[in-house]
């Protein structure tokens, strides 16, 4: 072989060597490429709904927004009850490697039985709750455990900030939010809002970097017409009767005669609403609604209102009340205590029940009846809370020969305190019966909701109500309701002591309802208050029960409301006839005998003879006369300038200058005030804002 | 373009003698190279117009496309970046709400009332009895004081009574059959 020729076979090798590796590679390559294509295949097509789903399930979550329940306020926008975040603690079984250790972990910490948690692990997959709206503490402590398979939610949880302070009104909510009683239950559709779901989207490091969805519409704040300050006042009051009678329990309305506003509404016993399921059964009940019971001398209002509405008598008529016993369908009903002849005036002063069963009988079935209906017994008022009573009230067709006589001094019938103190408003107003209302305002943002307006009816003419006025007023000042008398105004009221009825379905000797109804002062009154307390021990006259705690809140209601007083002359009279009393040491009976506004049937000689009021009660009408002086300078009157169009800087600034307490609603530009502009009030009154943009 | 034709008498020529003589014993073939030198600096390229023109297009598509995917990606990493800026001020407005929430709540119980009463019954304090008030302000009459109270409405309170029998409440009026 020449050289030439081998190095052309050289070469030629060569190149096929160089080929033959390019089609190696190229092979490989190919093979490679093939590779890929078929994982591609197998992941993107054949694997690709569930692989899709795994990287969602890593990559995004969604979270419920759990709704914003709306706050419910009282009439000067001081929160009573609102919602505040908590986080939820829930585990995802599946994803938990040793049950019964997570179990064994978190159960001291979360305060649930391991066993429970064992159990939720073992019958859930997917999803489990470990602890509800657990509190701060516990989260942190959980979170500290850093283990795998138990999350996080934020949940909102319903407080009460003030406590028991208008429990019942109020109400309370379940676990799942949704309203179980009071404004809670009756207002959940316009509290509770829309939840929202949003997606999240994160990254290996669980930062989240993208949220899309409905983040949920939060539900409608409520403003009632309470003011905590009246309800404490009422509270406290009827607290202090409860526990100083040992009373089962008892009831305070405070309402505006005007309007029918209800200002404040107590009820005894008390309940916890942040630990509503630690509260027995009977805490839940609102005595103020939902308690029926027989009014007895406090319902004379509609036999008496009645004949002088009709013009059957006139205050000045005497009737003979015939030496205390009167016969009706073969039945003898006894008065209390054995009158003579009385005017009607007194008769009501006095509380006669033989002069009350006249004047029923004067007026007959029907047209008592119709005034019964006509200022609302019976029916219910239809006040914006759940679990209102209807009362008692049978049509004359059902009344037995007796009847008229039961229910013309209060028995036979069966009443709330709302209603009644909603008759007794009309009579303080001029003779109008206005709805019983708790609801001020429902809003959102910027928007309100178009309330029911309060709607009133006449049921006595002027005439009569200032009649009626003029012989409530006679009561405090030489009736029954003595120990009622207020310091610096005039008062109006009618004191009630009704019998219950025992097991066995007869009226008890040893159980009574006290209650006392007025309002003041008399002209112009500013507020009636009802205050009824179930089965005092020691006591039993409305008089001596309700009319201390009557006194009490409406003294302080008066005050606080700067309700000028009307009667300054009471002043001294009252502070001499206190001590008076405290040195004799005589018990601090108005009348020498309280007992006359017992109902004819159970005048009992026993019953006459109760105890005196507590000797601390003698000792603080005496001591309030010799303390010190207090000078309140309300300062002088200032006017409210416009907010409107303003910004909340602006407005702040303005309120500071001049001394306003300011409290600001919402954000953007003034478009609400209260009160109005150009109201004249004093510095330091607090002025609400409201502004949106 | 210059050629030059050159017999070239080193080794290799001689090889190729040796070669040659080799094969058939003749007389030698002499091999000639010619040397060509070529320049080409003075060749003018003709210019295509057209091809220049697509060049152009092609390398504005490319720069076109080259930008928009940069800025493509720079927009897509932007708003990544700002996505999570935005889910932390969120976040950061979440937490502050709640806050606030909680201060709320915290204000609203250190204001009840009964706690009020019962740290100034702590200090001694005492609600004073009307008799110990003395008010120095502006004196109104007890009609004007009620007034303002009921003034102190909400506008759905109807403003004036309504007259004798006039505007029956609902359902307060029925007769007793209606029972």
């Amino acid at each position: 072989m020449t050289p030439r020729k081998s190095q052309a076979q050289t070469a030629r090798s060569h190149g096929s060597q160089v080929i033959g590796r390019g089609l190696l590679l190229g092979a490989i390559l190919a093979l490679w490429m093939v590779c890929l294509l078929a994982r591609l295949y197998y992941l993107q097509i054949i694997r690709y709904v569930e692989l899709v789903e795994r990287a969602q399930k890593q990559q995004q979550r969604i979270v419920e927004v759990a709704p914003d329940r709306g706050t419910i306020s009282d009439r000067n926008l001081h929160p009573l009850a609102m919602s505040v975040a908590r986080e939820s603690i829930y585990a995802v079984p599946a994803e938990i490697p040793n049950r019964e250790m997570v179990a064994d972990l978190l159960a001291p910490v979360v305060e649930v039985d391991a066993a429970v948690l064992r159990e939720r692990f073992h019958t859930y997959h997917s999803f489990c709750w470990v602890k509800r709206k657990a509190s701060d503490d516990e989260a942190a402590r959980v979170r500290d455990l850093n283990l795998k398979g138990v999350y996080f939610q934020k949940e909102m949880k319903r407080v009460y900030p003030k406590g028991e302070l208008a429990a019942h009104s109020l109400g309370y909510v379940g676990t799942d939010d949704n309203g179980l009683a009071g404004i809670e239950y009756s207002m959940n559709r316009e509290i509770v809002g829309r939840p929202g779901k949003v997606l999240i989207a994160a990254d290996a490091r669980r930062q989240s970097f993208l949220s899309k969805g409905a983040e949920g519409v939060p539900g409608k704040n409520v403003v009632l017409t309470f003011d905590e300050n009246i309800q404490y006042i009422a509270e406290k009051s009827l607290a202090e009767a409860v526990a100083r009678w040992h009373a089962a329990g008892g009831a305070v309305i405070v309402q505006n005669p005007s309007t029918g506003e209800i200002l404040a509404m107590a009820s005894q016993p008390v309940l916890n609403p942040n630990e509503y399921t630690k509260s027995p059964e009977e805490a839940r009940v609102n005595r103020a609604i939902g308690w029926v019971y027989e009014p007895g001398s406090t319902f004379k209002i509609v036999t008496v209102s009645a004949a002088l509405e009709e013009k059957l008598t006139t205050p000045q008529e005497v009737i003979n009340c015939q030496m205390g016993s009167i016969v009706l369908a073969n039945h003898v009903i006894h008065d209390h205590k054995r009158f003579g002849s009385l005017t009607v005036n007194d008769v009501l002063v006095h509380s006669s029940d033989v002069g009350a069963i006249k004047l029923g009988l004067r007026l007959g079935q029907d047209r008592l009846y119709r005034y019964m209906t006509r200022y609302g017994f019976g029916e219910k008022t239809e006040i914006e809370l759940p679990g209102e009573e209807r009362g008692l009230l049978k049509p004359p067709d059902r009344w037995s020969g007796i009847s008229i006589g039961e229910m013309s001094m209060g028995q036979e019938v069966g009443v709330t305190a709302l209603q009644l103190v909603t008759a007794y408003s009309a009579i303080a107003n001029g003779g109008v019966l206005f709805e019983p209302h708790i609801l001020r305002d429902v809003y959102r943002g910027g928007g309100h909701d178009t309330l029911r307006p309060a709607e009133g009816h006449r049921v006595i003419s002027e005439r009569t109500a200032a009649m009626m006025k003029q012989m409530f007023q006679d009561v405090v000042e030489r009736g029954t309701g003595q120990l009622a008398r207020l310091a610096g105004y005039t008062v109006g009221g009618k004191t009630g002591t009704a019998q219950k009825i025992d097991a066995s379905g007869r009226y008890s000797h040893s159980q009574y309802i006290a209650s006392f109804v007025g309002f003041a002062p008399v002209q112009h009154p500013a507020v009636t208050i009802l205050v009824v307390v179930d089965s005092p021990v020691g006591a039993i006259y409305g008089g001596d029960v309700a009319g201390p705690v009557f006194k009490t809140t409406m003294q302080q209601t008066l005050a606080y409301l700067n309700i000028p007083p009307d009667n300054p002359s009471a002043l001294p009279l009252l502070a001499s006839s206190a001590s008076s009393r405290s040195t004799h040491g005589s018990r601090e009976k108005p009348e020498e005998d309280t007992s006359d506004d017992l109902p004819g049937e159970t005048t009992l000689l026993g019953v006459s003879d109760g105890p005196s009021p507590p000797a601390s009660l003698q000792r603080a009408s005496a001591d309030e006369s010799v303390q010190g002086t207090v000078v309140v300078d309300d300062g002088p009157l200032v006017t409210v300038p416009d907010f409107s169009g303003q910004p909340v800087r602006s407005v702040a600034k303005e309120c500071q200058e001049h001394g306003f307490e300011l409290a600001v609603l919402g954000s953007g530009l003034a478009v609400e005030q209260s009160p109005a502009a150009g109201t004249q009030v004093h510095a330091g009154t607090r002025v609400a804002v409201r502004f949106a943009r | 373009m210059a050629t030059i034709a050159t017999i070239m008498p080193g080794p290799r020529t001689k090889a190729i003698r040796r070669r040659n003589g080799a094969v058939g014993g003749r007389a030698s073939l002499t091999e000639v190279r010619f040397v060509k030198c070529i320049s080409n600096a003075k060749l003018r390229r003709e210019v295509d117009r057209e091809k220049q023109r697509e060049c152009y297009r092609l390398l504005g598509l490319g720069v076109a496309v080259f930008v928009f995917f940069l800025l493509y990606g720079w927009q897509h990493f932007q708003c990544v970046r700002l996505g999570y800026e935005i889910q932390q001020l969120k976040e950061q407005w979440s937490t502050l709400e709640e806050a606030n929430r909680q201060l709320g709540a915290e204000l609203a119980t250190l204001a009840d009332p009964q706690r009020i009463d019962a740290l100034a019954q702590q200090e001694g304090l005492a609600a004073p009895s009307p008799q110990q008030m003395i008010r120095t302000g502006p004196a109104l009459d007890p009609a004007a004081g009620s007034q303002e109270f009921a003034r102190n409405l909400p506008a759905s309170a109807p403003a004036t009574v309504p007259a004798l029998g006039s505007v029956p409440g609902p359902g307060r009026d029925s007769s007793p059959n209606e029972r």
